[in-house]
């Protein structure tokens, strides 16, 4: 996957960190030790991201995208789809 | 054991060696001790979250990122007399702790050190599209332009005295004691009646309060403030360094870990690549060999404490 991200976005050396934190979103929207929850969690992320790009404007597209990340950790902390 | 006495000398001869520095150092040991004395403040305050309270905070940047951008915009914009300024810092930092302690405070472990770095991060993409704080360019913080090394330097040094201090004194009240068991075991301490949400609130406000300050005495000194460096990962990665290395739990573990990491920071400053290299190794041998740092390895083979919390 780092391979296609290579061919699709820029990227440098310090890009690492910003992967990081959309990694810890998906996983955490979606919820830990469930596959499905994963892949939710990236098309959670990513609309809300899109959509929070198109309303609020092109440099509050990550924006969106962590305030719905602090939603999910406030109101739901294991994940949609997670367990326990 | 060792003589009474040694422990308030050896704290007096310290002392009067940082207040005098300006004195006889020249002005870039000046700096360093500058550094020296806001990367110690810092460190405590995570080690309070961190070693005492058990919540392991990745956000503190947000406060360091807050409370300088007080700073500039109420020097800058509203002519607030600059030392004002860097009090004005810190009471925003604790606004800021207070709004988001309630949903904070429902996150547990890694969730909290996740909810926290994302607050950050959230936080410093606002103030980039900020037209109001001059968007991703950074504000330069004219104020500061008059100001003496010295005068700056023993702003520091009263901040960072005074957090060790404060450390010091509440580990050894009640509210330190409620801490360690809370640390030690939640459930249980609970159960005996500790409010566990009255304990872990007041140590965030606290560390929000002095880091907010503290942040607003590096902006002093470094006069330019922009987003994504003032509530950047790095300072966190910073303090992760200071406090591993020193000693997490203990009260002289961040002013070793401090002295440690701005040596080797302006050692290494030339070697521009190697030094993050470096610094990963020390730490990750520091967590092999030494897991409790430099400090906790040293109180438990010898038992000796420059500033006992323990209770007898």
């Amino acid at each position: 996957s780092g391979v296609l991200v290579g061919m699709t976005f820029t990227f440098y050396p310090h890009s690492g960190t910003q992967y990081l934190i959309i990694a810890f979103g998906v996983v955490i929207i979606g919820g830990l030790g469930s596959l499905p929850g994963t892949f939710l969690g990236g098309l959670v992320l990513g609309v809300s991201q899109l959509f929070g790009g198109r309303i609020l404007g092109p440099g509050f597209q990550l924006l969106s995208g962590y305030i719905i990340l602090l939603i999910i950790l406030t109101v739901r902390p294991q994940g949609i789809l997670g367990g326990r | 054991m060792l003589a009474k006495p040694i422990r308030p000398i050896l704290i007096v001869v310290l002392l009067a060696f940082l207040v005098t520095m300006p004195l006889w150092a020249s002005r870039y040991a000046v700096n360093v001790g500058l550094l020296v004395c806001l990367y110690v403040t810092l460190a405590s305050m995570w080690n309070l979250l961190a070693g005492y309270s058990g919540m392991v905070s990745l956000g503190q940047q947000m406060f360091i990122g807050l409370g300088g951008y007080t700073l500039a915009v109420s020097s800058m914009y509203f002519g607030v007399p600059i030392y004002l300024s860097v009090l004005f810092g810190g009471f925003t930092s604790v606004i800021l702790a207070v709004l988001i302690s309630m949903s904070v405070f429902r996150m547990k472990g890694v969730y909290f050190a996740i909810g926290t770095w994302v607050i950050a991060e959230a936080l410093g993409i606002c103030f980039s599209n900020w037209g109001y704080v001059k968007y991703g360019m950074g504000m330069f913080i004219q104020p500061a332009y008059k100001l003496s090394m010295s005068g700056v330097y023993y702003a520091g040094l009263i901040l960072c005295v005074s957090s060790v201090a404060l450390v010091f004194l509440l580990l050894r009240s009640n509210l330190g004691l409620a801490l360690m068991a809370i640390r030690d075991d939640d459930q249980a301490s609970e159960a005996l009646g500790v409010n566990i949400f009255r304990c872990k609130f007041i140590c965030f406000l606290i560390s929000a309060f002095i880091t907010g300050l503290a942040a607003g005495v590096l902006y002093l000194n470094a006069i330019f403030i922009q987003p994504f460096e003032a509530f950047g990962i790095s300072w966190t990665v910073n303090l992760l360094f200071i406090v591993i290395i020193g000693g997490i739990g203990t009260v002289e573990g961040p002013i070793l870990g401090a002295i440690i990491f701005v040596l080797l920071q302006q050692f290494l400053s030339e070697y521009v690549g190697y030094n993050m290299i470096i610094f990963g190794a020390i730490t990750i041998g520091v967590i092999f060999f030494a897991p409790k740092g430099i400090v906790g390895t040293i109180q438990v083979k010898t038992g000796w404490e420059l500033f006992p919390v323990r209770r007898q």
